[in-house]
């Protein structure tokens, strides 16, 4: 079985908090399931006062290596702290895991019965249980691709599935690292789209496990997605997928904002 | 008229016949016309494992004004050649395979197109009460067996006022101990042999993981749309499980369809034996399933309680609830071990194995009848002559 980095990107105010600790304990109860090793890699931004060595080591059940990092690039969006991750992982495989999510105890023994027939496969994505802060209601993403008719091949995520639906999840996934090809800073909302077009475009294999593999809080006061929520209108959302779909071609992030969209299409 | 001797000679060299595997198997067919059914296999897989046992084997059909082979070739070239049409017959080569469509087949609708001779041993499907009727009147000089699928299909031709006994039946061969009780209680002459049918080596674990995937086996289009429709009207949140209707498949492909899902559920309450249950399971495949009106041994344990090697449900409207909790115990690797254990264990129940030993050992058992009941003749037109000499 192969070793996993699980990467958490974190911001100064989530170091002690109660959820990363109940994060880190469903990666402790997944190493019950999982023959092989996981590794937690915390990505902190540069602290402001010198504070290292003071960074919490969880306690865990199993032995579990725990690694801080700090990011010292100067961006600390979402998706700079992940690229920022990965590029100090050194295992084969990695997940990504949001301070205030968990996987299921189950996620990487799921991951291993479907990864020994599809090594090929570069993202292997859960079933993701998405709780609603706001309205409190719970619902699944990334399983539309095992609808009848939806995809080429029941479960893989393709170029062509992509135009008919952009609402798929990362978090929980785990990536093969070296097929990683890097978020996309400059694109909003529509960064996990964006990269799957990149990936599929490139002939990457994106699959679905059909399992519950993670829960996956939005619209939480203070995250990314209540973000979202209060400043962007629906009709700039509507705008990122746009760009998401221009710059997806792109190796390279282009920060083509989706202001620059509008200006394109003035000239 | 033949001389005693003559005829002590026939007897002797019908004997001979036995022991040199020299006779025939005759099974009378339908044409399945494509359509899958669990009699026609039954008798098939006894055809082909008697034929492999190196014995002679026959399937017999009849069908007027047959196409010939030279017809069937010119339309094949002018790309008109139906398989499905009446004066064809279809076989089951396309949904059991061509092992099966190679045994040798004969059309008897044509006057003197086929003959028995008393070491001959026919099968008569339990429907087919006029070939049960006509060889008796005709005098047909073989033994000959029903070989008996399903009870229910029994009363479906026979005459009112007739049972076997009319038609000089007095031996069956049938798929359990339940069918053997059944067709025991209103006929208690017969004498029955149970055969247990197997399952095929390629229904069998798949080396893929299972897919999301509901396979629905059922008679009828019905079942299938009311167990889907109310599944996603009630479970709007499980919009995305995939739907597998297993009607009307090809053997092997059906096979495939199986590995390829995780779950099935089974719908066929005059079911003789259940093939398509426990063909799901040797798929790995988690089976909700209706509780038939008979129960078959494989369902039940030693005090007749059903097993857990089944999720069982009594009524339709509760199958979209049960296949629910199944779904989401499925996506959480959460189904109870104990289900495992006892499919695992049926599993291991009507292997090839079995069966093959079970077809040799009643093929010996009927040529040993047979050769018992010749020598028996034999002897008695022995004693018969001894005895008119004496008064001589």
């Amino acid at each position: 079985m192969k070793d996993i980095t699980v990467i958490i990107p974190l911001l100064e105010n989530q170091l002690d908090s109660d959820e990363l600790k109940n994060a880190v304990k469903s990666v402790d109860q997944c190493q019950e399931y999982y023959d092989g090793k996981l590794k937690i890699l915390y990505v902190v931004p540069t602290p402001k006062e010198e504070r290292h060595c003071n960074y919490t080591m969880f306690p865990t059940n199993r032995p579990i290596s725990q690694q801080y990092i700090e990011n010292d690039t100067g961006c600390y969006d979402y998706c700079s702290q992940i690229n920022f991750g990965v590029k100090h992982v050194d295992t084969e495989y990695f997940s990504i895991l949001e301070y205030d999510d968990y996987y299921t105890k189950k996620w990487f023994k799921m991951f291993n019965d479907y990864y020994v027939t599809n090594e090929d496969v570069s993202v292997f994505l859960p079933i993701n249980i998405i709780h609603n802060a706001k309205t409190n209601e719970r619902e699944f993403v990334n399983d539309i691709i095992w609808s009848s008719g939806f995809a080429n091949e029941l479960g893989m995520i393709d170029f062509d599935s992509l135009q008919q639906s952009g609402s798929f999840n990362l978090t929980g996934g785990i990536f093969k690292t070296s097929d990683w090809l890097g978020y996309k800073p400059s694109i909003k909302v529509a960064f996990n789209y964006e990269y799957l077009l990149r990936a599929t475009n490139k002939e990457q294999k994106i699959f679905v496990v059909p399992k519950e593999g993670y829960h996956h809080e939005i619209f939480k006061d203070g995250s990314l997605s209540s973000y979202y929520l209060d400043n962007i209108t629906n009709d700039d959302n509507m705008k990122w997928f746009e760009l998401a779909k221009r710059e997806y071609a792109f190796d390279e992030d282009r920060n083509k904002g989706i202001i620059n969209i509008e200006e394109e299409k003035m000239e | 008229m033949a001389t005693k001797e003559e005829v002590l000679g026939r007897i002797e060299n019908e004997i001979s016949k036995l022991k040199n595997k020299k006779f025939n198997f005759f099974f009378f067919t339908v044409d399945s016309k494509n359509v899958p059914s669990g009699s026609v296999v039954y008798s098939y897989e006894l055809a082909l494992a008697l034929h492999k046992l190196g014995y002679n084997v026959t399937m017999l059909y009849q069908l007027e004004n047959e196409m010939n082979p030279k017809q069937k070739a010119k339309l094949i070239e002018k790309g008109s050649y139906d398989p499905m049409a009446d004066n064809v017959f279809c076989g089951v080569g396309d949904w059991m395979g061509q092992e099966y469509a190679d045994l040798p087949h004969l059309n008897i609708a044509k006057k003197d197109a086929w003959a028995a001779s008393p070491a001959d041993i026919l099968f008569i499907p339990e429907a087919f009460a006029g070939l049960m009727s006509q060889t008796y009147v005709y005098k047909i000089p073989c033994q000959r067996y029903v070989l008996m699928y399903n009870f229910d299909y029994v009363t479906d031709m026979i005459p009112w006022g007739s049972s076997w006994l009319n038609f000089g039946i007095r031996d069956c061969i049938t798929t359990t101990d339940l069918q053997a009780k059944l067709i025991q209680d209103v006929m208690p002459f017969v004498r029955t042999t149970v055969l247990n049918p197997y399952i095929p080596e390629y229904f069998r674990k798949p080396v893929k993981p299972k897919k999301l995937v509901v396979n629905v086996i059922s008679k009828r289009q019905s079942d299938v749309k009311k167990l889907m429709k109310t599944f996603y009207w009630k479970y709007p949140v499980y919009k995305f499980v995939a739907f597998k209707d297993c009607r009307g498949l090809a053997r092997e492909h059906y096979a495939e369809q199986l590995k390829d899902g995780a779950i099935t559920v089974w719908i066929d309450t005059e079911t003789p034996f259940g093939f398509g249950a426990l063909e799901a399971m040797r798929c790995d495949n988690i089976v909700i399933g209706k509780i038939p009106e008979n129960t078959q041994e494989w369902m039940v344990n030693e005090s007749d309680e059903l097993r857990d090697n089944v999720i069982w449900f009594d009524n339709m409207s509760d199958a979209p609830d049960i296949l629910a909790d199944v779904v989401g115990s499925w996506m959480q690797d959460e189904v109870p071990q104990l289900l495992y254990d006892e499919m695992e264990k049926t599993n291991n129940m009507y292997t090839k194995k079995e069966w093959d030993v079970n077809v040799e050992n009643l093929a010996n058992k009927m040529v040993e009848t047979r050769i018992t009941e010749l020598e028996a003749f034999k002897t008695s037109i022995i004693n018969n002559k001894e005895k008119k000499d004496e008064e001589k």
